[in-house]
């Protein structure tokens, strides 16, 4: 679907972004959240669930559509033992579960931690390409993986077989909290990356 | 004792703000949306309002127009994440007193309203 | 859930259809995805096809032949006629489908698990094959294993706890 040097050029891109948020992440848990990987891929749709999370771990997914000139769908993605590490570490409930649901400051921690993280990734690939990208209010999911990132690749897929996709996998090794953030660029905002590449 | 209007959509915030300036004395109000907002910023009548600039509904430009057409100087400091410099923008245009970027630490939020008041008591010496 | 003697558990991805024989026992994760299990009992055989959208809009399948469910279920249809099955016999089971993200600002069009469930239900009428069971809808993604020894499907459906079996 893509060629090499455009894929070479979004890598470097995916590598801003994820240090823009790695930074943004850590200062707001005033933890050292570093990037284990930084890329961009262009994956088969049906690998692509897999290739992120066991499909059948429960997660926090904390979902956002970017709009703008470069439109698409990003997530902040927990597995269910670390978003709740996460919320303790934010100062929430101990007794918290992802099944039976979470609490109104639970969900307000996860969504300004996907908040923070995401705005921050996205203004870095912003800024790099002189192209709007703006998220709207993220907003809290606990599903299984599978069906969360099958759902945010739905629109590449009404297209393609493949999808273009950002992820940036980050850990605290100090409070073994791992989690990973995904952005699938819309079919439509491709060329806008390339453009904004060429252009700058 | 100053009071500190906050408003924002997302609790964990509104939590943040409250806990960085309860121990410095200021009362505090919340509203978690912009319509609420509004309300409480006319009944509570606050020195400094904290304003998120992204919510669903009315968003934090239209509550900062609308309360600017009301009390021009009132000070009113807007949170924001990074990538929202064209709102930004915008409500510089509105006559915004201050910026707090997300994420901010404690110390950021008492001085920016503690900044805020003070110059809003020397534009109206 | 319960492991099989002996049997595999095979993995079906998003627009994959398997067909496979007892003891082995045919797995999905679904959201707004439809899981469509066609079988034929006497001849142990069975299938999972894992529908991600209800219609091709005149677009080919790529390589994935259970990606719009109007082209699938044909398909389907016609690869566990060549594998033994007898047209009187086949039956169907549906599961998935669910209306993931709902208020979610502009990144969910419209409900698509829906539309998928009922594209699936069209196509499978069209065929005459009888659906025998069907857990679908709500707002959650399921797991579901289809045992093609008992030609029972499993689902958790993950706002509810336990497993229900169709």
């Amino acid at each position: 679907m893509l060629e090499q040097e455009f894929i070479t050029e979004l890598q470097i891109l995916a590598q801003n972004g994820a240090e823009n948020a790695s930074r943004a992440l850590s200062r707001f848990l005033a933890r050292e959240m570093l990037i284990k990987v930084a890329s961009v891929s262009t994956s088969k749709i049906e690998d692509i669930p897999e290739s992120l999370a066991e499909s059948d771990a429960i997660v926090a997914g904390i979902v956002t559509r970017i709009t703008g000139e470069i439109e698409g769908n990003a997530a902040l993605i927990f597995k269910e033992e670390d978003s709740l590490t996460l919320i303790r570490i934010l100062g929430g409930s101990k007794k918290s579960d992802l099944r039976s649901g979470l609490g109104e400051l639970e969900r307000s921690m996860l969504q300004e931690t996907a908040n923070i993280t995401i705005s921050s990734f996205m203004n870095s690939i912003g800024t790099h390409l002189n192209k709007r990208a703006v998220p709207s209010v993220p907003v809290f999911f606990a599903d299984l993986a599978g069906a969360i990132l099958s759902v945010l690749l739905l629109e590449t897929a009404e297209v393609f077989d493949d999808a273009v996709l950002f992820s940036t996998f980050f850990e605290c090794q100090h409070e073994n909290l791992k989690g990973f953030f995904v952005f699938f660029p819309s079919p439509s905002s491709l060329t806008t990356l390339k453009e904004g590449l060429a252009n700058g | 004792m100053n009071k500190v209007l906050i408003i924002d959509d997302a609790l964990f915030m509104r939590k943040l703000i409250r806990q960085a300036l309860e121990p410095f004395g200021f009362e505090i109000n919340e509203a978690e949306n912009g319509l609420e907002g509004i309300n409480k910023f006319n009944e509570f009548n606050p020195d400094v309002t904290t304003l998120d600039i992204v919510m669903p509904e009315m968003d934090g430009l239209e509550v900062l127009k609308r309360i600017r057409d009301q009390k021009p100087n009132s000070p009113v400091v807007m949170i924001t994440a990074v990538d929202q410099r064209e709102s930004m923008l915008k409500a510089m245009k509105l006559g915004v007193t201050d910026f707090i970027v997300k994420p901010f630490d404690e110390d950021r939020v008492i001085s920016a309203v503690e900044k805020a008041i003070q110059i809003t008591k020397e534009m109206t010496k | 859930m319960a492991k099989q003697n002996e049997g595999k558990i095979i993995k079906v991805l998003i627009g994959q259809i398997s067909l496979s024989r007892s003891p082995n026992v045919l797995q999905s994760v679904l959201g707004s995805c439809v899981g469509v299990c066609l079988y034929d009992q006497k001849q142990k055989l069975g299938g999972l096809a894992h529908i991600l959208l209800p219609n091709s809009d005149g677009r080919n399948t790529g390589e994935l032949p259970g990606k719009y469910a109007n082209l699938a279920i044909p398909v389907f249809y016609e690869a566990i006629l060549k594998h033994g099955a007898s047209e009187k016999r086949i039956r169907a089971k549906i599961a998935g489908g669910a209306h993931m993200f709902a208020n979610t600002v502009g990144l969910v069009k419209q409900n698509i698990g829906q539309l998928n469930v009922e594209a699936v239900t069209n196509s499978l009428s069209k065929l005459n094959i009888p659906i025998v069971s069907t857990e679908t809808g709500g707002s959650s993604g399921r797991k579901v294993e289809f045992n093609l020894t008992t030609f029972e499907l499993h689902i958790e459906n993950f706002s509810s706890s336990g497993t229900k079996i169709i």
